[in-house]
C-alpha cells in the first residue's frame, strides 16, 4: 500500500523513513571533475562513482575498480572495472570512460596537473581494463582517483566536443555513474537525489532519497540543524559556541573527523615582494607577536587545532617538529628594531593594509580582529579590508595587488596537489592559492621534487618534514589556527562514511531511521 | 410696568497691553516646550550627543582591545555589558560606536539636505525644462532601491566611513529635492519675491536670499528625520557587513555580532537599543520641530 501511494507521488511519512536531508551552501556545477571546492564535490561523490574509496588510514579500497596492479618501477597501473557496472542512463561503464574522465579532469580540474600530470596515457586493452602510463612515479595518485578527484564520466555524454568545464549536462541532466541519481536540481531552491536501483555495489545505497535544500546563512543553518531539519550536515560552517551549545542540548553529534584529507589550514600570507615582509626578520617578528595558541584557545574555544606549519594536523605526513618561534612581544619588538623598523613618535613602526576574504568569515573574521588589537600594541598599524564578494578578493591576491591577507586553503590527502602549489617557484602564476605571496627558494624547490617522486613512505615522509622545517624557518606564511570543520549528525543518522575523505564519499551505507 | 433702566457703567478701559514683539525662533521654541515628547525627545537627543561627545574621554576602555573572554555576558565581569565575539568590551564599544554613528548619520543627513535642496531649488525656481530635467533625474534616484545602491557604491569604492556617508547622502536625497521644489514653487510666486525681483533682484538673491529663509522651516524638519534614517542606513550597511571594518561602530557591532546571537543575545540587544533610542529622541525631535515651525498649527 505505501509502496503504491509513494508511486503515485503522494508524499507520505512512512516513505520519509529512507530520507536523508543534508542541506547545500549553493552550487554551479554539479561535476567534480571540472569543479572543486566542497560544494559541488559533496553532491557529486554521491552521483559519480570513482575507482577507489580512501579508508581512514589512507589506503585504497576497491570501488568501480575491483582490484590494480602497480609494476614495480611505479610506472603502470592496471586497473580492473567492476562487471555490469552502468551510467544512471543505462550505459555500460568501460575503460573508454575511464580514460576519457581521466583527460578531462587532467585538462579541466584546478589540480589536473598536479593530480594527473604525469600520467602520459591511459591504454584500455579491452573494456574492463585500464592501465595508466606514467612518466615518472607518483606515489600519491591512488589518493586522486577516488570519486571527489576523478569522478567517472560518461564519454557518451561529455564527449560530445564542447567544452566540459561549461558543458550544459553538468547541471542539467546530469547523468552519472554513483550510487546516487539526480531528481531534481534547481540550484536556486534545493538538489533531491534519488537511489541508483542498478549501483554496481549490491544492496547500495540505503537511503532513498537525499535532500540538500539551498541553506547559504550559517545561522539558519544552525537552527534548522537544532530543529532537526537537516539530519546531516557535513561542512556545517558551525562555530566553536554553536558546538558546544549544540552538545549541551543533545541530540546531535558534532564530528571533527574525516576532514584530514581535506586538510584545511589558514595563515597569514604576505606579499614577500616589496616592503617590509620582503625581510624575513619581520615576518618572524609578526610571528613571535601572534600568539596562534590563544587565538585557538580563546577566540575559538580550544576546538581548533593550532598550525604549526603547511601540513594540516591531520596529514600522513605532517610533522610537529619545526622550528616555531614562541610567542614574546619583547623579542619581537627588539627584532623589528634590528630590521630597521624602529618605534617612531607614538610608538609606531610601519602599517599595513590586511585583506580579509569574504569567505570563512567565521573564522577569518576573528582573527583579523586579533591581528590588528595584538600588532597595534607592536606600534604596526593594521588596516583591515573587507572584500565585498569573492571575486574582489580573488582578483586583488591573484593580481599580487595587496600587502597581506588572511588566506585559507586545503592540503588535499597528498601534499604534492594542496601544498606545493604554494612554494613552488615555477608556480608563482596569476592564479589563486598558487604562489601569490611570490616564495622562491632553489632548496626548496629540490625538496618538492624529490619528495614528488619518492614512492618509499617513510623516506618521503623525511623529506616533507624537512620541507615543513624549511617552510617554517622562512616564515613564508604565519599559520593560523586550522579551520574548524564540522560534520553534524542528527540522531536518527547511522552509516555515515568514516574514510580519510570522511563526507566527500559516497553515502552508500547511511540509513536515517524512524522517529 | 417699566423697569428701571440698569445702568451698567464702563468701568474705564485698562489699557491694552503691547505685546512684546516675539521673534519667531522664540515663538517656535515657545510651542516647543510645550510638546511633551518632543522634549523628552530633545532631552534624549542631548544626552546622546554627550555621551557622543564626552563619553570616550571618560570611559578609558579602548572598543578594539580583546580584555576578557568573549562572550562574556554582562554582569559576569568588570565589564558591565558583557564582551563580544573577540573578548572586546561592549560598553566601550558603545560609548566610541556612537560617535561614528552619529558623525556618520550627521554627514550623510548634511549631504541629503545639501544635494536635495541644490536640485529642488534649481528646479522649483526655475521651472520650465530645468525642473522637467532634474525631477527625471530625481525620479531615477527614487525607483532604484535605496539601499541596494548605497550597498553598490560602498562596495565598489570600498567601505570607508567617507564613502559610506557619501553612498547614504547620494541615494536619499530625492524626497528633501522635492519638498524643496514645491516649496519654491509655492513662493517664487509671492507678492514679496516679486516685489524684489521687480526692483532688480538677481536670481541667486531670490533663492538664497528671500526664498530659502521661508522655505526653511518644512526643510529643518525633513533634515532632522534625514539624520534619523542615515543613522538607520549605516547600521543597515554595516548589518550587512558592508560598515568600514577600522572603527566601530553600533550598526557594526550588530553586524559582527549576529553570528553569535544564538549565544550571545547582549552583543546585539545593546548596541540594538542604542540605535533604537538615537532614532527615537530624532525623530522626536523633529516631530516637535514640525509642529513648532508650522504657523497653522501655532494658532491651537
Amino acid at each position: 500500500m505505501a509502496t503504491l501511494a509513494g508511486a503515485l507521488g503522494a508524499p507520505l511519512a512512512a516513505s520519509a523513513e529512507g530520507t536523508l536531508t543534508a542541506f547545500t551552501s549553493g552550487y554551479r556545477s554539479l561535476n567534480p571533475g571540472v569543479q572543486s571546492g566542497a560544494a559541488t564535490g559533496v553532491p557529486g561523490s554521491q552521483i559519480f562513482a570513482g575507482l577507489v574509496l580512501i579508508g581512514a588510514d589512507y589506503g585504497a579500497e576497491p570501488y568501480l575498480a575491483t582490484g590494480w596492479e602497480v609494476s614495480e618501477d611505479g610506472l603502470t597501473y592496471t586497473f580492473r572495472l567492476v562487471e555490469g557496472a552502468t551510467f544512471h542512463d543505462g550505459a555500460p561503464i568501460t575503460s573508454a570512460d575511464v580514460a576519457f574522465s581521466l583527460d578531462v579532469v587532467k585538462a579541466n580540474h584546478p589540480f589536473g596537473p598536479a593530480m594527473f600530470g604525469k600520467v602520459e596515457t591511459v591504454e584500455t586493452p579491452d573494456d574492463l581494463t585500464a592501465v595508466f602510463k606514467l612518466s615518472e612515479p607518483a606515489p600519491g595518485l591512488l589518493l586522486s582517483l577516488q570519486p571527489l578527484l576523478m569522478p567517472i564520466l560518461p564519454r557518451h555524454v561529455y564527449g560530445d566536443g564542447q567544452e566540459v568545464k561549461k558543458h550544459p549536462r553538468n547541471m542539467t541532466d546530469v547523468v552519472g555513474s554513483g550510487p546516487f541519481k539526480v531528481e531534481e536540481n534547481n540550484p536556486a531552491e534545493k538538489l533531491i537525489l534519488v537511489k541508483n536501483e542498478d549501483f554496481f555495489i549490491e544492496g547500495r545505497p540505503k537511503l532513498d532519497r537525499i535532500v540538500f535544500p539551498l541553506v547559504k546563512d550559517g545561522l539558519t543553518r544552525m537552527l534548522m540543524v537544532e530543529k532537526g531539519e537537516i539530519d546531516y550536515a557535513p561542512f556545517s560552517g558551525a562555530k566553536p559556541t554553536d558546538a558546544e551549545r549544540l552538545e549541551e542540548a543533545g541530540g546531535v553529534t558534532v564530528s571533527k573527523d574525516g576532514y584530514g584529507a581535506v586538510g584545511y589550514i589558514h595563515y597569514l600570507e604576505m606579499n614577500l615582494r616589496d616592503g617590509p615582509f620582503a625581510d624575513v626578520k619581520v615576518r618572524q617578528a609578526l610571528a613571535m607577536a601572534l600568539d596562534t595558541g590563544f587565538v585557538a584557545r580563546v577566540l575559538f574555544g580550544g576546538r581548533a587545532e593550532v598550525g604549526t606549519g603547511p601540513l594540516h594536523t591531520g596529514n600522513p605526513f605532517y610533522t610537529a617538529d619545526v622550528p616555531r618561534l614562541e610567542p614574546d612581544m619583547e623579542k619581537a619588538a627588539a627584532m623589528l628594531d634590528e630590521a630597521g623598523y624602529p618605534a617612531g613618535s607614538g610608538g609606531a613602526r610601519f602599517g599595513f593594509t590586511l585583506d580579509v576574504p569574504s569567505w570563512a568569515l567565521q573564522s577569518h573574521g576573528p582573527m583579523a580582529e586579533y591581528i590588528r588589537a595584538q600588532l597595534g600594541k607592536l606600534g604596526v598599524s593594521v588596516e583591515l579590508r573587507r572584500a565585498p564578494d569573492f571575486g574582489t578578493w580573488v582578483s586583488r591576491i591573484s593580481s599580487f595587488d595587496y600587502e597581506a591577507t588572511l588566506n585559507g586553503s586545503f592540503n588535499y590527502p597528498d601534499p604534492v596537489i594542496g601544498v606545493h602549489r604554494h612554494f613552488d617557484c615555477d608556480n608563482i602564476r596569476n592564479v589563486i592559492w598558487s604562489n601569490t605571496q611570490g616564495y622562491c627558494d632553489p632548496a626548496m624547490d629540490a625538496l618538492l621534487d624529490a619528495a614528488a617522486v619518492e614512492q618509499d613512505f617513510d623516506v618521503r615522509k623525511g623529506i616533507y618534514a624537512e620541507i615543513q622545517q624549511k617552510a617554517v624557518a622562512d616564515q613564508v606564511f604565519i599559520w593560523m589556527p586550522e579551520e574548524f570543520t564540522t560534520t553534524i549528525l542528527g540522531a536518527r543518522v547511522e552509516g555515515a562514511p568514516d574514510g580519510a575523505f570522511g563526507p566527500l564519499a559516497p553515502w552508500d551505507e547511511m540509513t536515517v531511521s524512524a522517529e | 410696568m417699566s423697569e428701571p433702566p440698569v445702568m451698567t457703567s464702563m468701568p474705564p478701559m485698562p489699557p491694552m497691553p503691547v505685546p512684546e514683539p516675539v521673534s519667531p525662533a522664540r515663538q517656535a521654541w515657545r510651542m516647543f516646550r510645550r510638546n511633551g515628547a518632543a522634549m523628552i525627545g530633545l532631552a534624549l537627543l542631548l544626552l546622546v550627543l554627550a555621551e557622543a561627545a564626552l563619553g570616550p574621554a571618560l570611559y578609558s576602555v579602548s572598543p578594539d582591545d580583546m580584555v576578557w573572554m568573549p562572550l562574556t555576558p554582562p554582569g559576569a565581569s568588570e565589564y558591565w555589558l558583557g564582551t563580544d565575539y573577540v573578548g572586546r568590551d561592549l560598553l566601550a564599544g558603545l560609548i566610541h560606536g556612537g560617535r561614528v554613528t552619529l558623525i556618520v548619520g550627521g554627514s550623510a543627513a548634511a549631504l541629503t539636505v545639501a544635494i536635495g535642496v541644490l536640485v529642488g531649488a534649481f528646479a522649483g525656481y526655475y521651472g520650465g525644462r530645468i525642473d522637467n530635467a532634474l525631477m527625471r533625474v530625481t525620479e531615477f534616484f527614487q525607483v532604484l532601491p535605496n539601499l541596494l545602491l548605497a550597498m553598490v557604491v560602498v562596495m565598489l569604492f570600498g567601505a570607508s566611513l567617507v564613502n559610506i556617508a557619501i553612498a547614504i547622502g547620494a541615494v536619499s536625497w530625492t524626497s528633501t529635492a522635492r519638498l524643496t521644489r514645491v516649496e519654491f514653487m509655492r513662493l517664487r510666486e509671492m507678492d514679496y519675491v516679486r516685489a524684489e525681483r521687480s526692483i532688480g533682484a538677481s536670481d541667486a538673491r531670490l533663492i538664497w536670499a528671500v526664498i530659502l529663509p521661508n522655505a526653511a522651516p518644512p526643510l529643518i524638519v525633513s533634515a532632522a528625520l534625514s539624520a534619523g534614517t542615515a543613522i538607520l542606513f549605516e547600521a543597515g550597511l554595516a548589518f550587512l557587513g558592508l560598515g568600514d571594518p577600522n572603527a566601530m561602530s553600533w550598526g557594526r557591532i550588530i553586524g559582527d555580532n549576529r553570528p553569535y546571537v544564538l549565544d550571545a543575545w547582549w552583543a546585539v540587544t545593546f548596541p540594538g537599543l542604542a540605535i533604537f533610542l538615537a532614532v527615537l529622541a530624532i525623530s522626536l525631535v523633529g516631530d516637535g520641530l514640525n509642529d513648532a515651525l508650522n504657523p497653522r498649527l501655532r494658532e491651537r
